[in-house]
């Protein structure tokens, strides 16, 4: 009998513990949907207190029969000015610009913005962005119109899901 | 009669005498060989973070580990920083062997406040070297690292700049670097013969390398 109740115990524990991960998983991605445009997994990292920057990123697919433009993020309380960038690596030159005129994303495609790539770059922090809060943007679209989005702040290390990887 | 006495005598003598001189002949062509790698030998003068002189002598009494970057910048620089910290974490006592350097490559901005506490929040083994432009410079130089302001709009501007660590050995020599693969990982590079070392043992590689 004892042996009975000492593996339910164990099956429950276990199990709360596969919900908890599940759940965090879904909170993780959080998804977005605004029109034909939808938007996976935005989160940013965690900052060392005097730094004045940071970078955000997300998946965006286009469904739409045309072309949409990223033009800005707007609405951003916790830092100064927001770009667009990408980033090239030339000869292990690092090199970053803003795209002045947004980013592409075509039809049925979807991009990454991602370390090493393309990010929402946080200008002018005013304050250090710190693990587990939310941080609020919204993206304006060319074409789909505009999303308020919620930036996770994660650890360094982390990755949003496993598309990430194939793509590096 | 060739007795055995002269071949005891005369050629093994002989033999022995030029493979000595041979062997001694191979030893220094291979040390040579050593010394192809690029040396830093120029001399400059910063300081550290902390207030504590950084000059060329720092790079002969053990290896170093040096990256450039600056605080402004969002994605490349503090991955490093963490990637960097947590090699230091896998060397674990072998860590106390090798000197790592974060070098700004914006002076401008990066004062030695800044820098100090920006690196207070990676791996405290980390040094932070900040100061003056035309001394920083020949630190550049000497690395063989290329830095470019670029200047944005809005009195903005970033830097383009390299990105992969160098790794001297305790004569000053550019031994190897590490690279950034993809984006979470770093391969190891030795500079002898270009051997990239496997990605997934980052630390194993630094010990072969430096011959901790």
């Amino acid at each position: 009998m004892k042996k009975i109740i000492k593996f339910l115990f164990i099956f429950f524990v276990f199990g709360s513990f596969v919900n908890i991960d599940a759940s965090e998983k879904n909170h993780h991605s959080n998804k977005y949907k605004l029109g034909n445009i939808e938007i996976e997994g935005v989160y940013t990292f965690i900052t060392p207190p005097t730094a004045k920057v940071a970078a955000g990123y997300m998946k965006i697919e286009n469904e739409a029969r045309k072309a949409d433009t990223l033009l800005s993020v707007t609405n951003v309380s916790f830092a100064e000015k927001v770009e667009i960038h990408e980033m090239i690596m030339e000869n292990q030159v690092m090199k970053m610009r803003p795209l002045l005129d947004g980013l592409n994303i075509a039809s049925d495609e979807e991009v990454y913005l991602k370390p090493s790539g393309f990010h929402i770059m946080f200008i002018g922090l005013k304050e250090p962005i710190v693990k587990g809060k939310m941080y609020k943007g919204t993206l304006n679209f060319k074409n789909a119109g505009s999303i308020t989005v919620n930036f996770k702040a994660v650890d360094r290390g982390y990755h949003p899901d496993k598309d990430h990887h194939k793509h590096h | 009669m060739l007795s055995k006495k002269i071949l005891l005598r005369r050629i093994l003598p002989a033999l022995f005498i030029t493979s000595i001189v041979l062997t001694v002949i191979a030893f220094f062509t291979l040390q040579k060989s050593s010394h192809n790698l690029d040396r830093v030998d120029v001399n400059f003068s910063l300081e550290t973070v902390n207030g504590d002189q950084f000059n060329q002598d720092k790079f002969l009494k053990k290896p170093s580990i040096i990256f450039f970057g600056f605080t402004h910048c969002p994605d490349v620089c503090p991955s490093s920083l963490q990637l960097l910290s947590n090699l230091i974490q896998d060397l674990g006592d072998d860590a106390s062997k090798i000197n790592f350097y974060f070098v700004t490559a914006d002076p401008d901005r990066d004062t030695k406040k800044i820098l100090k506490e920006y690196l207070g929040y990676f791996d405290k083994k980390i040094i932070g070297i900040t100061g003056d432009k035309a001394e920083l410079n020949k630190l550049y130089g000497a690395l063989n690292i290329y830095i470019k302001r670029i200047d944005l709009d809005n009195n903005n501007y970033t830097i383009d700049h390299t990105a992969s660590f160098i790794i001297l050995n305790n004569n000053a020599e550019i031994i190897g670097t590490m690279i950034h693969e993809g984006f979470s990982k770093l391969l190891v590079i030795d500079n002898f013969g270009k051997i990239q070392f496997p990605k997934e043992e980052v630390k194993k590689n630094i010990i072969r390398l430096l011959q901790l």
